[in-house]
């Protein structure tokens, strides 16, 4: 007996970073929708949480000749030797096999941070204080995504509330498969320019897997060879030459010394 | 038979209840509930398991009043979302806006009233009762020596109508408003019209070409929605976006031409293109037929030869010629200028001499252009036009405008040490910790709100912003509390309740017959005359509607006068020079909600008000690094900053953001003096554009 | 001699066994009455003749509402229908002041756990009673326990101490939700079902 679905998706993002204009509405969004909490006191860039952190690169020219875009970053969702799922001694991180998604289970996490060190994205974010919301906005947590504890890593993961949702208003109407409209991230809903298309990457039709294979399409640090599902896309070859070196000259200067 | 027990039989006992135990399930049973108990840490909040509904409401952070759908748990929002096929909004909520609900619950949210114990830095903030500070402020309007004033930042509500014949009844009485910089070029435009009163609005749908001077049409401006959905679709509308600003901003970055320029140089190069288009070009149409005086304008452009002011503005005289050409080429075209929200608007002069393009090029009362719209507006004393040191109680209804109000603006109008001011806002910023009262009205969501025409809009409009979180107790209404006041100095005034009078507003709206309404719930525009009762039409906006009048048809041909009198002359380049800018809805540190930490502090995405940006070269020339900790001098004084490298800005200048702190609550010596906005010189005009300053080294 | 070791050992053990199988679970287990003694039988048997769904509804996304609330009760309660005095508390203490009632639920989860009833009752054909059992026929509730380390319903781990689920409705547990997808040979990763 098997009535659910075994269809296999691969979920995926294609961002267009000419429409991007770093409003910062996707962060927004997704810190409600996840339940991240305000920063404490000391956090940082780096010590902060920010699933979506949107980065300005610049191509380094003089004034006025210069140019830069906004470059939203968060998990790629690794399809290949997942870099944090290899490194997890608890396996607290896995794919899920039916969509792809690489899950993070925050209660089996035992805070080593193995896996922020993986990730070639500095993508996952580690709790270094209990989360602090005032009385009044605990209220008004989002009920479908349970919040984290101090000593946690946390990361993206696109949204698996929202196609909890959406399975389980298609399974209410008798469907074994969601409605594809009923399953958006909260960054992709929000952005109002537009500029993210999610989608299944492995149906042919969706507008996501056509924009996948544009030419102007491209992914971070491709070379590694752990085929993100995150695309980029961008008219300006400099970002695109960028994008195969480092993620951002001053993150990686300041993790490494 | 006694004997006593050895040790040898408690290790008999113990290794007995020992092999006991693992029959048991206590061992594994404890190892299982404290593997969860290690999971559920006190601290981490329980969610609420309560029934999800949706209501739809309209969003009142800034005047845009984008229309928002309200995702509820237990009936308190937890996410809002924009409202799909919105014909202004577009489906889209800006960042703050998204968050819009956490502001009633702020950890700077105050539900008494407060009063400072005095106007300096270190004057300390008391809790006081509502009674004794309505008696105090009543007091001081019956015995003021000079004018009481109401300044509302938020014009054209029913509230206004209140505040407008409140002031009315008091024989000292003005009711003023500070204009949002979004329309600056629009006002200007207004005074340069014989006729008076009219309303005008920007019609960016339908026009081919923006050219903005300075203003973040991209970023924050207008209706943020549909400035993005027009940006989006310009390739195929054919619509060209033309950015003239001094620094890289996100505007220039994303324009399809940044024109790059010297700083405080706009009105030149804006007479720079009117002298091509009627000297050169000769352009001639009949919208400037409206023009008096015409050629002794004509005349004066002279004087804007673009060769002859290439120096002061950097601008190679054959960009202008293109750009006017283009101008000139174009079906349609919309110039504006002005409305950083932190660095506030040019001034008249130059805000005029943009403006005038618009008449040159025949743009105004046009589609596609600039149009007039029903003039609907609640009739106010412009603040900058109230005499200095004349006011002796000032009432500021500090809704927010998204926009920077430097205090020194405020300031330069009161009586020295002998006002009183009272801020109607439930929040601690840079404007209430210099006042005497802060009063704390309701906040956003938690009374039903009248959303009027957004400045600059083409066509009016309206909306009503439902109530989505309980009102706290000690709050009071910004209406409610001017009838208490009225009420001690024994006045004969009334005020109807905020459902009443937008009840009456509706009920106008309705006996017009014009426009439409379009529904949130189904995404559907009906005719107004559709809508059986007023009654219904009152009750569809509370539920989510949006009410959009119909284009006005004239066509504006009316007098006016165009006067070229700016004076160029080139900026000095061995001097610093300090501009303020900022981002709408983030220019004070209370009313942003504190996940947008995410954009302040925990990335940067946002620079926030203790980093300045400066060009590598400059920075270099100061003989300091980046990310150093520098002091920053201005005449007003001198604060420490941090210096970050940026190609985007110019070379001598230090662009400063008007924001939030880096983190955490602001404290009483920021607000009061230290900030970027205090940092700047107010000029007589009003304008805090361009202050020269010095940047130091922190150690010497 | 030799019979008193024995008899130490065995003291030992059976104390052990004692404290093991009664005294913990009575120390572990805090109890708390419920706010009303629902009777479910009055409503789903011949008098109320009503199915499970009629009060456990799914809202317009298919999300289960677990227990109702009080509106749903106030629909036929909003006055007395009957003489009981557990009614005349319901009416008058939470229907005529709308106050939801703070009933303990029996089977609650974690909020890391996403259960879809949808997907197991409309798709997967499962019945209310396979997992509740035979809940919606009893007459009185059961004194809710809690656990004082965990915070957990005693139901999760199951009535018997031990674990041993006699029937299968006994125990909630994150095992038995992976042996039944097992045993359909589902192939999730851990997300699917937490959130």
């Amino acid at each position: 007996m098997n009535s659910l679905s075994e269809k296999k998706s691969r979920y995926g993002m294609v961002i267009d970073l000419d429409k991007c204009n770093g409003c910062g509405a996707c962060s927004i969004a997704c810190t409600i929708e996840n339940n991240v909490p305000p920063a404490e006191l000391k956090a940082n860039k780096r010590s902060g949480i920010t699933w979506i952190q949107i980065h300005t690169v610049s191509n380094n020219e003089q004034y006025p000749n210069g140019d830069a875009v906004f470059i939203p970053m968060f998990c790629q969702q690794c399809e290949n030797e997942t870099p944090c799922m290899t490194v997890c001694p608890q396996n607290a991180v896995d794919i899920d096999p039916s969509t792809g998604i690489v899950g993070q289970i925050p209660q089996r996490c035992l805070g080593c941070r193995y896996c922020m060190t993986a990730c070639p994205y500095h993508a996952r974010y580690f709790n270094w204080w209990d989360p602090q919301w005032t009385e009044g906005m605990m209220k008004q947590l989002n009920p479908e995504v349970a919040p984290r504890m101090r000593g946690v890593v946390e990361k993206c993961n696109f949204c698996h509330a929202r196609l909890h949702a959406a399975r389980t208003k298609a399974a209410a109407n008798g469907e074994s498969e969601i409605n594809p409209e009923d399953y958006i991230p909260a960054c992709g809903e929000s952005c109002p320019s537009k500029a993210i298309t999610f989608g299944d990457l492995s149906d042919e039709n969706s507008e996501a897997a056509k924009l996948s294979k544009e030419k102007n399409t491209f992914r971070f640090l491709s070379r590694l060879g752990t085929e993100p599902k995150v695309y980029f896309h961008s008219e300006r070859t400099w970002i695109k030459d960028m994008a195969e070196k480092a993620l951002t000259r001053t993150r990686m200067e300041e993790h490494h010394g | 038979m006694q004997k006593s027990l050895t040790r040898r039989d408690l290790l008999k006992f113990a290794g007995g209840s020992a092999l006991g135990l693992l029959f048991t399930p206590l061992p594994w049973k404890l190892l299982d509930d404290s593997a969860i108990w290690t999971q559920n840490w006190a601290l981490t909040p329980k969610l609420s398991h309560g029934p999800i509904t949706t209501k739809f409401s309209s969003c009142t952070l800034c005047p845009a009043g984008c229309a928002v759908k309200a995702h509820c748990v237990d009936g308190l929002p937890f996410r809002l979302t924009g409202v799909h096929h919105h014909p202004m909004s577009n489906g889209a909520v800006c960042a703050r806006g998204l968050a819009g609900h956490h502001l009633a619950y702020h950890p700077l949210r105050m539900t008494i009233p407060h009063k400072f114990s005095g106007r300096s830095a270190e004057s300390r903030l008391i809790p006081y009762t509502l009674n004794n500070s309505i008696k105090e402020i009543s007091a001081a309007i019956d015995s003021a020596q000079g004018s009481v004033v109401i300044l509302d930042q938020s014009p054209n509500r029913t509230s206004s109508i209140i505040f407008k014949q409140f002031t009315e009844k008091l024989q000292n009485g003005i009711y003023a408003t500070l204009s949002s910089d979004e329309e600056s070029t629009l006002l200007a435009l207004q005074e340069m019209f014989d006729e008076k009163n009219i309303s005008l609005g920007y019609d960016f749908e339908k026009t081919e070409m923006i050219v903005s001077f300075g203003a973040p049409l991209l970023d924050g401006f207008g209706t943020p929605g549909l400035m993005t959905k027009l940006y989006n679709e310009r390739k195929t509308s054919r619509k060209k976006f033309i950015q003239i600003e001094s620094c890289q901003s996100r505007t220039a970055l994303q324009a399809d031409q940044w024109i790059p320029i010297k700083p405080g140089v706009e009105g030149i190069i804006a007479l720079n293109i009117a002298f091509v288009l009627l000297n050169e070009i000769k352009l001639h149409n009949q919208n400037s037929n409206g023009a008096k005086d015409i050629s002794e304008y004509k005349k004066n452009l002279k004087n804007f030869i673009p060769e002859r002011t290439e120096h002061a503005t950097g601008i190679q005289p054959g960009v202008i010629r293109k750009l006017a050409l283009d101008l000139a080429s174009a079906r349609s075209s919309i110039i504006l200028g002005g409305a950083d929200p932190g660095g506030g608007s040019f001034g008249k002069e130059t805000e005029k001499a943009i403006a005038g393009l618009n008449l040159i090029l025949g743009n105004v009362g046009k589609s596609g252009a600039i149009t007039e719209r029903k003039n609907e507006n609640v009739q106010a004393e412009p603040w900058p036009k109230i005499p200095d040191h004349s006011i002796s109680v000032l009432i500021m209804d500090s809704y927010e405008t998204g926009y920077a109000v430097p205090w020194q603006l405020i300031e330069q109008k009161l009586i020295p040490d002998n006002n009183i001011v009272v801020t109607l806002l439930p929040y601690l910023n840079e404007i209430s910790a210099h006042t005497d009262y802060i009063i704390p009205t309701t906040t956003y969501y938690e009374s039903v709100r009248d959303i009027p025409t957004p400045a600059g809009s083409p066509v009016n409009t309206f909306a009503i912003s439902q109530p989505l979180l309980p009102k706290p107790d000690g709050t009071i209404e910004e209406t409610e509390f001017i009838s208490q006041v009225a009420s001690v100095l024994h006045m004969d005034f009334t005020i109807a309740s905020a459902e009443e009078r937008i009840k009456e507003k509706v009920n106008s709206i309705y006996s017009t017959k014009r426009g439409k309404l379009f529904s949130f719930s189904d995404g559907q525009s009906k005719p107004l005359i559709d809508i059986s009762t007023a009654n219904d039409f009152y009750s569809q906006l509370l539920d989510g509607a949006t009410w959009i009048d119909e284009k006005a048809s004239k066509n504006l041909v009316k007098k006016f006068s165009l006067k070229a009198d700016i004076i160029a002359q080139p900026s000095s380049q061995d001097r610093l020079l300090l501009i303020p800018f900022g981002w709408r809805g983030a220019v004070s540190s209370s009313s942003l909600s504190p996940i947008m930490s995410k954009l302040f502090q925990e990335s940067e995405l946002r620079e926030n008000a203790n980093t300045v940006l400066m060009n590598p070269q400059t920075i270099a020339d100061a003989k300091l690094n980046e990310t150093q900790n520098a002091i920053l001098e201005t005449k007003s004084g001198s604060m420490p900053v941090k210096i970050k490298s940026s190609n985007t800005v110019p070379l001598n200048v230090i662009y400063i953001p008007v924001g939030p702190l880096p983190n955490g609550s602001p404290s009483k010596a920021y607000l009061n003096n230290l900030n970027a906005l205090s940092m700047c010189e107010v000029k007589s005009d009003g304008t805090w554009r361009i202050t020269n300053a010095a940047i130091r080294n922190q150690t010497v | 001699m030799k019979y008193t070791s024995a008899l130490l050992f065995g003291s030992g053990f059976l104390i052990s066994l004692i404290v093991g199988w009664f005294l913990f679970p009575a120390a572990l287990y805090r109890s708390e009455p419920q706010p009303i003694q629902f009777n479910h039988k009055i409503h789903t048997g011949e008098k109320g003749g009503m199915a499970c769904t009629e009060c456990h509804t799914t809202d317009d996304a298919g999300k289960f509402q677990g227990i109702p609330r009080i509106a749903k009760c106030a629909e036929c309660h909003a006055a007395p229908l009957g003489e009981s005095d557990v009614e005349k508390i319901l009416v008058e203490q939470y229907t005529t002041p709308n106050q939801e009632i703070p009933w303990h639920v029996y089977s609650r989860q974690p909020d890391n756990a996403y259960f879809p009833h949808a997907s197991h009752t409309t798709l997967g054909k499962m019945k209310c009673v396979e997992c509740h059992g035979d809940h919606g026929n009893s007459e009185s509730l059961e004194v809710y326990q809690v656990n004082r380390i965990s915070g957990y319903s005693r139901d999760i781990w199951g009535k018997n101490i031990s674990g041993i689920q006699s029937q299968p409705w006994e125990g909630m547990k994150m095992d038995r939700c992976v042996r039944c997808h097992a045993e359909r040979s589902r192939k999730d990763g851990c997300i699917a079902c937490h959130k």
